[in-house]
């Protein structure tokens, strides 16, 4: 595993605006980086590919724990909404895709950060940008790990006897164009394999209280609902009881017991399931126990927000407004630096198959919203 | 691990990358000022221009798109100066607002929507909307660390 720089494409921002990423800067620089690149060799690949599908199993045995042995509360989920996910859970309510945040030097297993699999983004990036910069920078000498697209399109295949009248509606938050973007390639995958997908905005959907339905914005009724809005917060909205007791009555992607591997409890009871293990590092609920490198993160947090990183001597805390659901403690992984750059590696599952991989680096320890994405390649 | 096929684009992504400013259809411009007013096609036509020559844009640019949602177009009361569509720097600041409410690029499909689950229309005299997202802002994913 490398970290190559190379000079950037001549057009650039206009190349991978043609292709769906709209949003190449962030407030701080850039957010597409192709000034570099990961260099991996095959045997690295497989690695990532082999952590993947195991962690991916392991991850839907922890549920399987979780619902079994009602360690919900732990969880900072209510019993109200533990029911739905019990029910949702046994029914095997279908899932489309996750993705594994990892640490890896090429040398060591990678370890795993966390599971985004209620709300991932960065999937556009992952699975196209970076493939036609391959193909324009190196042509055929080099390959990607990156089955993304053809494996969303599998799923979506397999999915359509989930979904009524073949009809899906899929929702984002309005303000924000990576949710958009992401949401929209979603969108772009499930016309290709032959579902009629229509894109709305979670603040349009709307409740018809007489049919005791959720609605479009022509008042058609939603049988089947892709929504990039985290459980949690659609759980604690106005129409958060609705939407808990019109579950079983409509398809939901992604499912509801999602919110258990969305949730950093998640972490120590892989820990206690799978001790020492080697893609995992030690985690705990109460307290950093025998550690004394650690990272205390909230259960809910996303985007790194709310992390403390403690470093022996050293603090090191980010901004945000999670932390009142709970934390969990976690070992520090020693994210490899590569010229100054953390690079955390985002494993994707599509259809619960390993399907490729988009980093993003930082330049601290702590990767955030405006970590950059760098394309990779293997020989 | 080869791809066995070459990746195609569909038509919802392909709208989403054409609906910003330089859809060449005046009519479906939004180009707004600070204040969220609507520029002239001409201002507007030539701020895209120069963002064509220019690229990258500056940080806080906003992206806008045209009408084709079904809401219809909105001009965020609060969007700032240099709010171009095409090729700008666009925030990925979950509490700043980037994309203009309603500045979907799908198209309304069909309303003959009819579901063989519980299916068909509501009326729309007992709808209420507005129950999700109120209170959030944009966000989700996240490479945490």
């Amino acid at each position: 595993m490398k970290r190559i720089a190379i000079e950037q494409r001549k057009d650039w921002q206009l190349r991978v605006e043609e292709k769906g990423l709209l949003f190449h800067h962030t407030e701080e620089g850039l957010y597409w980086d192709e000034r570099a690149y990961y260099k991996f060799t095959a045997d690295q690949i497989d690695v990532l590919d082999d952590a993947t599908n195991e962690l991916h199993k392991m991850c839907l045995a922890a549920v399987s724990h979780v619902i079994e042995k009602n360690r919900f509360a732990e969880l900072g989920i209510s019993p109200e909404v533990a029911e739905v996910i019990r029910d949702s859970w046994r029914r095997e309510d279908p899932s489309l895709y996750d993705r594994f945040d990892f640490v890896y030097d090429g040398i060591n297993p990678p370890k795993m950060l966390e599971y985004n699999a209620d709300t991932p983004t960065g999937l556009q990036e992952a699975s196209i940008s970076q493939w036609f910069w391959l193909e324009e920078v190196f042509g055929d000498k080099y390959d990607q790990f990156n089955s993304i697209h053809e494996k969303l399109l599998e799923t979506w295949n397999g999915l359509r006897k989930f979904i009524p009248s073949n009809k899906l509606h899929l929702a984002c938050v309005a303000e924000h164009i990576e949710d958009l973007v992401t949401t929209t390639y979603l969108q772009d995958t499930a016309e290709q394999a032959g579902i009629e997908a229509e894109l709305i905005f979670m603040g349009d959907i709307g409740f018809d209280a007489e049919q005791n339905r959720f609605v479009d914005m022509k008042n058609n009724f939603i049988g089947s609902l892709f929504k990039l809005y985290p459980w949690e917060w659609l759980v604690s909205d106005q129409f958060g009881p609705m939407a808990l007791a019109n579950y079983k009555g409509m398809l939901w992607l992604e499912p509801i017991w999602k919110m258990i591997l969305s949730n950093k409890g998640l972490l120590p009871i892989l820990w206690e399931l799978y001790p020492n293990h080697e893609n995992l590092l030690p985690a705990y609920f109460d307290g950093p126990r025998e550690m004394t490198k650690y990272v205390r993160k909230p259960l809910l947090s996303r985007e790194g927000a709310n992390v403390t990183i403690f470093d022996g001597d050293k603090e090191t805390h980010t901004p945000g407004s999670y932390g009142e659901e709970g934390y969990i403690y976690q070992g520090l992984a020693e994210i490899p630096c590569f010229d100054g750059n953390y690079p955390v590696l985002g494993c994707w599952v599509i259809g619960g198959h390993s399907a490729g991989l988009g980093i993003r680096e930082s330049k601290t320890l702590i990767t955030d919203n405006f970590s950059r994405f760098v394309p990779h390649l293997f020989e | 691990m080869k791809k066995s096929k070459q990746i195609i684009i569909g038509s919802a992504l392909t709208a989403l990358i054409l609906s910003g400013c330089s859809d060449g259809t005046s009519t479906q411009r939004r180009c707004v000022d600070k204040d969220g007013k609507i520029l002239a096609d001409s201002d507007c036509a030539h701020e895209e221009e120069m963002r064509r020559r220019g690229y990258g844009g500056y940080p806080g640019n906003w992206m806008l798109f045209n009408s084709h949602y079904p809401s219809g177009p909105y001009v965020a009361p609060s969007a700032p100066s240099h709010n171009w569509a095409w090729g700008g720097a666009v925030s990925k600041n979950p509490g700043g607002t980037t994309i203009l409410k309603g500045g979907s690029s799908s198209m309304p499909k069909s309303s003959g929507f009819s579901s063989s689950f519980r299916g068909g229309s509501s009326s729309g005299t007992s709808v209420s909307r507005g129950g999700f997202g109120g209170s959030a802002s944009a966000h989700s994913g996240g490479f945490g660390g």
